[in-house]
């Protein structure tokens, strides 16, 4: 990764710190201008979101629970718009093109026993238009961080509104719809206690941007991809920062976000070239500097910082130069060379033959778990390798639990290496495998499986970081994740369950072949340069 | 460190200990959650819910509940990991404000997501601890410190302010809200923690280190445990998290964290116990086995007299030998402590059976209904002269009533 930023100026103040056309250490392609505070006093002025003419809604404490207010820079003058008793929570608030504004709401009024029951505890949205507020959503569950599409037609969300679990998906509806029906995208952070957040759309709409947190043991990525169909996601950001809140510039070259980089003093605002994928990180000085909005204009950045005790919303000039875009890679397709087989032998029992010819024999548990101790012929240290496995499935798995086809262990990890799986919460497929940090990583078939059908799929992981899907009647799939971490030294391989046997497949695996390299018939799914070049050439 | 021949002639000795001990009463702990009875459907009023827990008269019904098991020690808990569940000054305005655009908080599709323990005007944990000593019990926190068998979730809004404490892995990933002790900074902030807790009198503080996730040698590759390691041991390489050295490291930071916490309790006049809780016990008692898995020195915690009550959360028994092999690793540990100080061993309930020392887990293996099981781990832990059970958790129903009853009369004398 290119352009981090390291912490420079830890106690120096304000006001002192900066002079207009300072660039970033390392980052010299993006110039800063001096932060100016726009509100003060007590209370905390979080989530600042800015309307055409320049106006900013924002969230504060001031008055206890969280209250919506207007700010007009041009005069000085702030406006409460929505107030009420302490325990109101309207929050995360997103203009619309005609100024109104969209935001989540909650308002609990007595303890959760007596209200939960009524039904009517939930975080939704809500509308605020020339005074009026209109609701968009309703239920028990939380609709969260807001974005109004650049035509101004639908408002894009993160819900948990069909999530059995912990996690939270994205989804939208359209203000043209007067039954503001819930489009969700079936196949972004499914994992049970995975979010996916703050999502928002491109300039012209083709593609979507949002923060996700993979795992519980993870860390917040930036990811894009196709608006609506979300496959081909490609994740932006390492594992080893942790990033959210992005936010697109108007003309769609940039994106804010809040990130954090360990060695950094604290949350920081970042800014992304999005087509060389060189990022740094602005000098805000003292305190946590975090969810950055653009001006209309794409010259200056707004965002909270808490320097002062509260959190207070500042204003910074940003003005970031051409960087050249990265050369659009050549796909080199190393050819396939298989490592490791599941086959039967004579007597119909399977053994695990690798490419030199040895075997292996399972032990075989719980009525046909197959368990091979110190396999060999999956060491994929630092290679593109592949999975490549026919099945049948007999029965789907249960919600918050997965069908674990095949899973590898290798000493650096607390869980999988890798595995191919089927997820219990929307019966897709997924490949997963680790990053170089020991970050899971997955790419999912998008659709869901259906019980009783044959598949056939082929898996790719690929050393730069890229990750690839065929499977029966799908279209080629590719996610760019991250580098792949150490697979040397295995110490179990096992097919048709997970860890300690548990998570079984309930299914038969008719072939399963591993090995290096691109299998022949491989079809390469969309990279981010092409999704990049679809929205530019629209 | 005391060599093993050491721990064997103290061990000797405590077996003198123990058959004193033998005749004492067992102190029975009930560990109390009671965000976890906020789901609990009244049958008297369906679609209604049993315990109002973000009330006092909701939390008296719970510690009613509670007290069906006979537990005379009640530790209740104020927090699920980072999560505080008090109106707390520490945290700042960001647990009142109760959301976090990365995430939802845990369970958020029931009612448990739906609880604001942190803005209710009476501040019940201290409430309850108060009930507690009403009742003419022995009260105390059930302190899960930096508990995270739920993270993300758990990690409250000072964790996620602070990402400059975060753990990292070797590798330098992230493990986003998880924080390490070896700042300074992360240190005073959970004494300041500590300090909100004992301003409610507790007469116990237990302290988790055994739930999976929080206390790993693995996660603490940050900057101060790497100045900590070049000043040991000069440019060597930085160790895989398995190597004792770098084990032992993270102990000494660890160590310091329950020193600091002492000598703020003994502010308290009298000071509470304070217990901690460790669990992957096998044969011999594993010290390096915990240390490995928890950065933690039992033994040398229990040799500098630093704690008042070693809680063992999990032993590794073998299915085979259940009862036997349970009986061995106790009375290993019970050796090595030799009476310098109180050991509770855990009997878990039917949920939360994580390291399977619940009767269930006995009574699958034996084929022995639970409370016979119940009975038969209560003779061994008297047997070994152990000072009392834990019961890990008492939720409504976690303790079958036939067990609840065993328990409550573990004192009387048996023919």
């Amino acid at each position: 990764m290119t352009d981090m930023r390291h912490v420079l100026l830890g106690a120096i103040s304000l006001c002192a710190m900066l002079c207009v056309g300072a660039t970033a250490e390392e980052a010299p392609w993006l110039k800063q201008g001096n932060p100016v505070q726009l509100t003060f006093g007590d209370g905390n002025d979080t989530e600042a979101a800015i309307a055409q003419d320049g106006r900013i809604a924002y969230q504060s404490d001031v008055h206890g629970g969280q209250q919506l207010f207007v700010l007009d820079p041009a005069s000085g003058k702030t406006e409460c718009i929505l107030s009420g008793r302490p325990n109101l929570m309207a929050v995360y608030p997103a203009w619309t093109p005609d100024g109104g504004i969209v935001y989540a709401l909650s308002k609990p009024e007595r303890t959760a026993a007596v209200e939960y029951p009524n039904g009517d505890i939930g975080c939704n949205l809500w509308l605020w238009k020339h005074g009026v507020h209109t609701r968009l959503t309703k239920g028990l569950w939380r609709d969260i961080t807001p974005s109004v599409s650049p035509d101004g037609k639908q408002v894009w969300f993160a819900t948990n509104s069909e999530r059995d679990g912990d996690g939270i998906s994205l989804a939208w509806l359209s203000l043209d719809d007067p039954e503001h029906v819930i489009h969700r995208l079936p196949n972004i952070a499914t994992g049970g206690s995975n979010a996916a957040v703050s999502p928002s759309l491109s300039r012209k709409g083709n593609l979507l941007l949002w923060a996700q947190l993979n795992s519980p043991r993870d860390t917040s990525t930036l990811w894009l991809g196709p608006a609506k169909t979300s496959g081909d996601s490609q994740c932006l950001t390492p594992s080893t920062m942790s990033c959210y809140a992005p936010s697109w510039s108007p003309d769609g070259k940039h994106i804010a976000f809040t990130g954090f980089k360990p060695g950094d003093k604290g949350w920081g605002i970042w800014v992304m070239d999005i087509h060389s994928r060189r990022f740094g990180r602005l000098e805000t000085g003292d305190g946590n500097a975090k969810s950055p909005r653009w001006t209309p204009d794409g010259k200056s950045l707004v965002y909270e910082n808490n320097a002062t005790g509260f959190y207070k919303l500042y204003r910074v000039d940003v003005e970031c130069a051409p960087l050249q875009p990265l050369p659009k890679e050549a796909w080199i397709r190393e050819a396939a060379t298989p490592t490791g087989q599941l086959v039967r032998n004579a007597d119909g029992n399977h053994v695990w033959r690798t490419a030199d010819g040895k075997e292996q024999t399972p032990a075989v548990v719980n009525g046909g778990i197959l368990n091979i101790r110190q396999p060999e012929g999956i060491d994929f240290d630092g290679k593109t390798f592949y999975l490549k496995a026919r099945f049948r499935i007999d029965r789907l798995p249960d919600n918050e639990v997965a069908g674990v086809i095949v899973s590898a262990f290798y000493p650096f990890h607390f869980a999988a290496g890798w595995q191919l799986f089927i997820s219990g919460n929307d019966h897709t497929l997924r490949f997963s495998s680790r990053s170089a940090a020991g970050a899971y990583l997955d790419i999912s078939s998008g659709a869901p499986l259906e019980a009783g059908r044959d598949y056939e799929v082929l898996a790719v992981h690929e050393p730069n970081g890229r990750m690839h899907m065929n499977l029966t009647g799908l279209p080629p799939l590719s996610t760019q994740v991250e580098v792949s971490g150490p697979l040397s030294s295995a110490v179990l391989l096992t097919f048709k369950a997970g860890l300690d046997n548990n998570l079984p497949f309930v299914g038969e695996i008719l072939s399963f072949e591993c090995g290096t390299g691109f299998p022949e018939a491989f079809v390469l799914g969309k990279t981010l340069d092409d999704l990049l070049e679809e929205e530019e050439n629209d | 460190m005391k060599p093993l021949f050491a721990h064997l002639a103290i061990g000797m000795l405590a077996c003198g200990v123990a058959a004193i001990a033998d005749s004492k009463p067992l102190e029975i702990i009930a560990l109390v959650d009671h965000y976890d009875f906020a789901a609990v459907p009244d049958p008297a009023h369906p679609g209604q819910y049993a315990y109002d827990t973000e009330t006092s008269e909701g939390c008296a019904k719970i510690l009613d509940h509670v007290l069906l098991t006979g537990a005379k020690t009640i530790l209740w808990r104020p927090q699920a990991g980072s999560m505080l569940r008090y109106p707390t000054k520490e945290e700042g305005y960001l647990s009142r404000y109760g959301m976090d655009k990365r995430r939802i908080l845990i369970n958020d599709k029931q009612i448990y997501s739906w609880v604001r323990y942190q803005e209710t005007e009476l501040n019940l944990f201290d409430y309850c601890m108060g009930l507690i000593r009403e009742r003419g019990l022995c009260c105390g926190v059930h302190w899960p410190f930096e508990q995270n068998h739920w993270s993300p979730f758990t990690f409250g809004p000072w964790n996620q302010e602070h990402p400059q404490f975060w753990c990292l892995t070797k590798e330098g990933a992230i493990w986003q809200g998880h924080t390490s002790l070896s700042f300074p900074e992360v240190m005073e902030h959970k004494l300041r923690i500590a300090d909100e807790l004992l301003a409610t009198k507790p007469e116990v503080i237990y302290m988790e280190t055994w739930r999976e996730g929080g206390w790993s040698p693995r996660l603490e590759y940050v900057q101060p445990m790497v100045a900590r390691w070049r000043e040991r041991y000069g440019d060597a390489e930085l160790p895989n998290p398995q190597d004792l050295r770098w084990c032992e490291l993270v102990a000494e930071v660890n160590h310091e964290w329950y020193r600091r916490l002492r000598e703020r309790m003994s502010r308290l006049n009298p000071p509470p116990r304070l217990m901690v809780g460790i669990a992957y016990f096998g044969p011999g008692g594993s010290r390096d086995d915990i240390l490995r898995v928890r950065g933690i020195d039992w033994p040398k915690m229990v040799e500098e007299h630093l704690i008042d009550g070693l809680v063992v959360m999990g032993v590794n028994w073998d299915k085979q030998r259940p009862f036997e092999s349970t009986k061995e690793i106790y009375q290993d540990i019970m050796n090595i402590v030799a009476g310098r100080c109180q050991v509770f061993f855990s009997i878990q309930g039917l949920s939360y059976d994580y390291r399977q020392d619940g009767p269930e887990s006995y009574a699958k293996v034996t084929g022995l209904p639970q409370e016979k099981c119940a009975i038969r781990m209560m003779d061994i832990i008297k047997e070994v002269g152990a000072a009392g059970i834990v019961l890990e958790v008492v939720d409504h129903e976690n303790f079958v009533p036939e067990v609840r009853e065993t328990l409550k009369h573990v004192n009387d004398e048996r023919p």
